[in-house]
């Protein structure tokens, strides 16, 4: 076996990295499908591109709207809106993860739920979001390998504290169960 | 194999100008030394590194990192039965850790801290991993025998969809240097 002094070593290694649409990376979204078909709330409000990461957009109804008629433009005042079945996740890895919202990038105007857990008016981000990732989370749903969480939804709780059109960012954690275990 | 001894003979050319100058004054000197390399595969060399395989699904191999002739190479997906085959590749705008590709140990004869460097520009990110977080601003230090396992950290934010060959520099160096 090799031993020996060395001060430094510096070695180059090649690495061949795959980047995939989100309708087929190791963490896939998809639009919600019902009955074998995708949700007319995931066709009018989710954008997914073949090549590219999913979005979703409350702003119009547009596509839904019929030839000479108005779609609506936004969320009603003084209201909560729920949308529902905007989004399916599949686990395309190799272990169990753990799956949610964090909870501190999700903005408390509105809430992202799954599988109809929208949580209460006092408990913003129930059925989703993570609280306290990473030093203790509290994970609400777990992914097997090849499993889907079906249903992911948003709800706007606040509409007076949006101005106008807003676009919000969250983050999405996936972590294999037991998190970090060397 | 067998370290090879340093081996420091005394050059002809060294004689030669001493002996027709006379003096301890010299311009120049040409002396040839051996020094004896042996070059060895990752896994049997000073710094060892060596694939962590069976962690895939129903304890097969990923094949997400393999050995290339002499030298440990990865590659995300990975192509064997362990690899979960819906998985095309890692996602847009996100961070991707894989942990415990590979492990590396210290087989030389001080300690050492262990780092990567990445110098591409088709990820935002490529990194050594493990469970305290990527290996950079506050290295681990592996003391002589001493083995970790690593994997990869992969950040794709403001990337596009593509295969990309990258290199990632292994660095092991002595604490404070």
């Amino acid at each position: 076996m090799g031993t020996g002094a060395f001060t430094s070593v510096s070695a180059d290694r090649d690495i061949t990295v795959d980047t995939a649409g989100d309708a087929s990376a190791f963490l896939q979204f998809t639009r919600a499908e019902e009955d074998g078909g995708v949700t007319p709330n995931a066709q009018e409000y989710v954008t997914l591109p073949t090549d590219g990461a999913f979005a979703i957009d409350l702003t119009d109804t547009n596509e839904s709207a019929g030839t000479g008629e108005t779609g609506g433009s936004g969320v009603n005042k003084d209201a909560v809106t729920i949308f529902d079945n905007l989004v399916d996740v599949t686990n395309n890895g190799t272990q169990e993860v753990n799956i949610g919202v964090d909870l501190s990038t999700e903005p408390s105007e509105l809430g992202i739920y799954a599988e109809d857990v929208q949580g209460t008016d006092d408990d913003l981000g129930g059925g989703f979001a993570v609280r306290n990732y990473p030093e203790d989370p509290n994970w609400d749903h777990t992914l097997g390998v090849g499993e889907t969480l079906e249903n992911i939804g948003v709800y706007v709780t606040d509409p007076s504290a949006i101005s106008g059109e807003t676009t919000y960012t969250v983050t999405i954690i996936a972590e294999r169960v037991g998190g970090n275990r060397d | 194999m067998r370290r090879r001894r340093f081996l420091a003979g005394v050059g002809g050319l060294v004689s030669a100008g001493g002996a027709a100058l006379g003096t301890g004054a010299f311009t120049n000197v040409e002396a040839e030394r051996s020094v004896s390399i042996a070059v060895a595969k990752d896994y049997r060399a000073f710094l060892r590194m060596e694939q962590i395989g069976k962690e895939g699904i129903d304890g097969e191999n990923t094949g997400r990192s393999f050995i290339n002739g002499s030298e440990i190479a990865f590659e995300i997906p990975g192509d064997e039965d362990g690899e979960n085959s819906n998985g095309k590749g890692v996602g847009l705008d996100s961070v991707y850790e894989f942990h415990d590709l590979f492990s590396v140990s210290n087989q030389g004869t001080q300690p050492v801290k262990l780092y990567s460097t990445y110098n591409g520009d088709s990820l935002s990110d490529l990194a050594l991993v493990n469970d305290s977080g990527i290996l950079k601003d506050d290295p681990p230090t592996l003391t002589v025998g001493d083995s970790i396992d690593v994997g990869l950290y992969i950040d794709t934010h403001g990337s596009h969809i593509s295969e990309f060959d990258e290199t990632l520099t292994i660095v092991a160096e002595k604490p404070g240097e």
